[in-house]
């Protein structure tokens, strides 16, 4: 008896040791380097903006790009973010991925095929090749970039990634202007979900993360609110991005200190 | 009554019989009690326990609880098995009230494992045979049923690209339509739907209801006949 509750004992404290040490493993990622990772739980938040007048400037990408996604509890946002990048520019480089058209055109207008075998397949390469899941569960930005490189050269042609700092709005504009999707490291992330405006007070209702998350950016919203006197009461900018979760496709991510962006780089693949 | 022959030599012979130290005889008992025989160690729990006798003659104390031990076994494994057995059914019934679209895991499948695995779930989906698919998505949830289906079809002759997701009763899904939603009916189903018209292209999105299984459709033309859509699919 006193054997069996000894063992019982010992058992208990290797398996508390063994996740204090996954914890530690995953603080010291956390700092470097972070692994990007995926979904997670949400908390909802709202705030009320009152004003008189509301501007908004707005910009996106020429048939925007895929709305690819992960699979519920996987660590393939990085993965996938790096299949949406690629299914764009598979328009311009056709064998990015061979023998596959990612989508659609009906006048001038480019409408994406949703996720299927082919573009899992490039999802799964990039598992492969960006090292994901072997330094804790997800992606680090180097093994993004390696990985995008190594896939991008196996079908003949270049990768290169342009920094755009975190987030450095002027060089974001430019590089979406100029037709070139962004890759966003996130540490923690804002989705906005919807609103209520009366024209003179809006109600903006976003879903927080706290999970580390990549998305793809292809665009830009910007609001200004002015009071009576023609002052600006407050700016509210939201980044046009492919989230790679079913449960937002495409959607704004928000800025304004919702979102904490550790990287972003421009993507030329040509 | 007089002493037998027999009985007086029982007596003397009895009188032979060497009786040893009650120390050398425990010292006996105790060197059998500890001896390990076997790789078994040879324990008499029983000779150092203590009992209490009462006048009634009935022992208890320590020895009492192995009277209740057996009833207290056949108790806790008739309260577990009740448990077992009622715990899933309840439980069970709980988590098929509602799911999430989100919390749905898919797979990529041929038109034909398409068209079959839904025959053999007999989900009632509407007939989708006269199309030819360039996707087709099965939904099931975290115990592998079938739950819902994405099919699309883009035809590059017409100028048309519909998809179409469908999804059994449970599941709650998520749509948006615009301020203009009409509703467009034919045979008891009533189709919720919203076209705007940009950059030469009309752009649909719709939902509805039939058998029970909720549709949330997008459809993208060159020009403005949606309705026709639903008529072919819903008629």
């Amino acid at each position: 008896m006193k054997k069996k509750a000894l063992t019982c004992l010992a058992a208990t404290a290797v398996l508390m040791g063994a996740n204090m040490c996954t914890g530690f493993t995953f603080a010291c990622e956390k700092i470097v380097p972070a692994t990007f990772c995926g979904s997670g739980t949400v908390t909802e938040q709202s705030e009320t903006i009152n004003y008189a007048k509301k501007e908004t400037v707005e910009y996106k990408i020429k048939g925007e790009v895929p709305d690819y996604n992960m699979h519920v509890n996987e660590t393939s946002c990085a993965n996938v973010a790096g299949a949406v990048a690629i299914g764009y520019y598979d328009r311009m480089c056709e064998e990015l991925i061979p023998n596959y058209k990612a989508y659609m055109k009906i006048g001038s207008n480019i409408i994406y095929k949703s996720q299927g075998t082919e573009s899992q397949a490039v999802v799964e390469r990039l598992h492969t090749l960006m090292g994901t899941d072997t330094i804790g569960a997800g992606t680090t930005f180097n093994g993004f970039q390696n990985g995008m490189k190594a896939y991008v050269a196996e079908h003949g042609y270049t990768y290169t990634a342009q920094d755009v700092g975190s987030i450095n709005i002027a060089n974001y504009k430019t590089a979406v202007e100029s037709e070139k999707p962004v890759a966003i490291f996130l540490l923690n992330y804002s989705i906005w979900v919807g609103n209520t405006d009366s024209g003179s007070s809006e109600v903006i209702k976003t879903e927080r993360s706290s999970v580390a998350h990549v998305v793809i950016g292809y665009g830009y919203k910007i609001d200004t609110y002015y009071n009576s006197s023609n002052q600006v009461v407050a700016t509210r900018t939201y980044l046009n991005v492919a989230s790679g979760l079913i449960t937002y496709g495409k959607a704004y991510l928000c800025l304004d200190g919702k979102s904490n962006v550790e990287r972003a780089t421009a993507i030329t693949i040509q | 009554m007089e002493e037998l022959d027999v009985e007086k030599r029982l007596k003397e012979d009895a009188q032979k019989v060497e009786m040893k130290d009650f120390s050398e005889r425990w010292s006996v008992i105790k060197a059998k009690i500890d001896n390990v025989e076997d790789g078994v160690c040879v324990e008499a729990p029983c000779k150092q326990k203590s009992y209490a006798a009462y006048g009634d003659g009935s022992s208890k104390g320590r020895n009492a609880p192995k009277k209740f031990l057996l009833p207290s076994v056949i108790a806790v494994l008739f309260i577990a098995i009740c448990l077992a057995i009622v715990l899933p059914l309840t439980l069970r019934s709980r988590e098929s009230l509602f799911m999430d679209w989100d919390d749905l895991s898919y797979r990529t499948v041929s038109q034909s494992e398409f068209n079959s695995e839904l025959k053999e779930a007999e989900f009632p989906v509407i007939d989708l045979s006269g199309y030819d698919f360039d996707l087709c998505n099965l939904y099931q949830d975290k115990s592998g049923k079938l739950q819902g289906g994405e099919v699309e079809v883009f035809d590059e002759h017409e100028e048309t690209i519909l998809k179409l997701v469908f999804c059994a009763p449970i599941v709650r899904i998520s749509y948006k339509l615009e301020d203009n939603s009409e509703t467009f009916k034919i045979n008891n189903v009533n189709i919720k739907y919203a076209t705007k018209f940009e950059n030469d292209l009309y752009t649909t999105t719709a939902f509805t209801e039939c058998d029970n299984i909720k549709y949330v459709l997008t459809y993208y033309s060159s020009s403005d006949n949606v309705t026709n859509l639903f008529e072919a699919l819903f008629g």
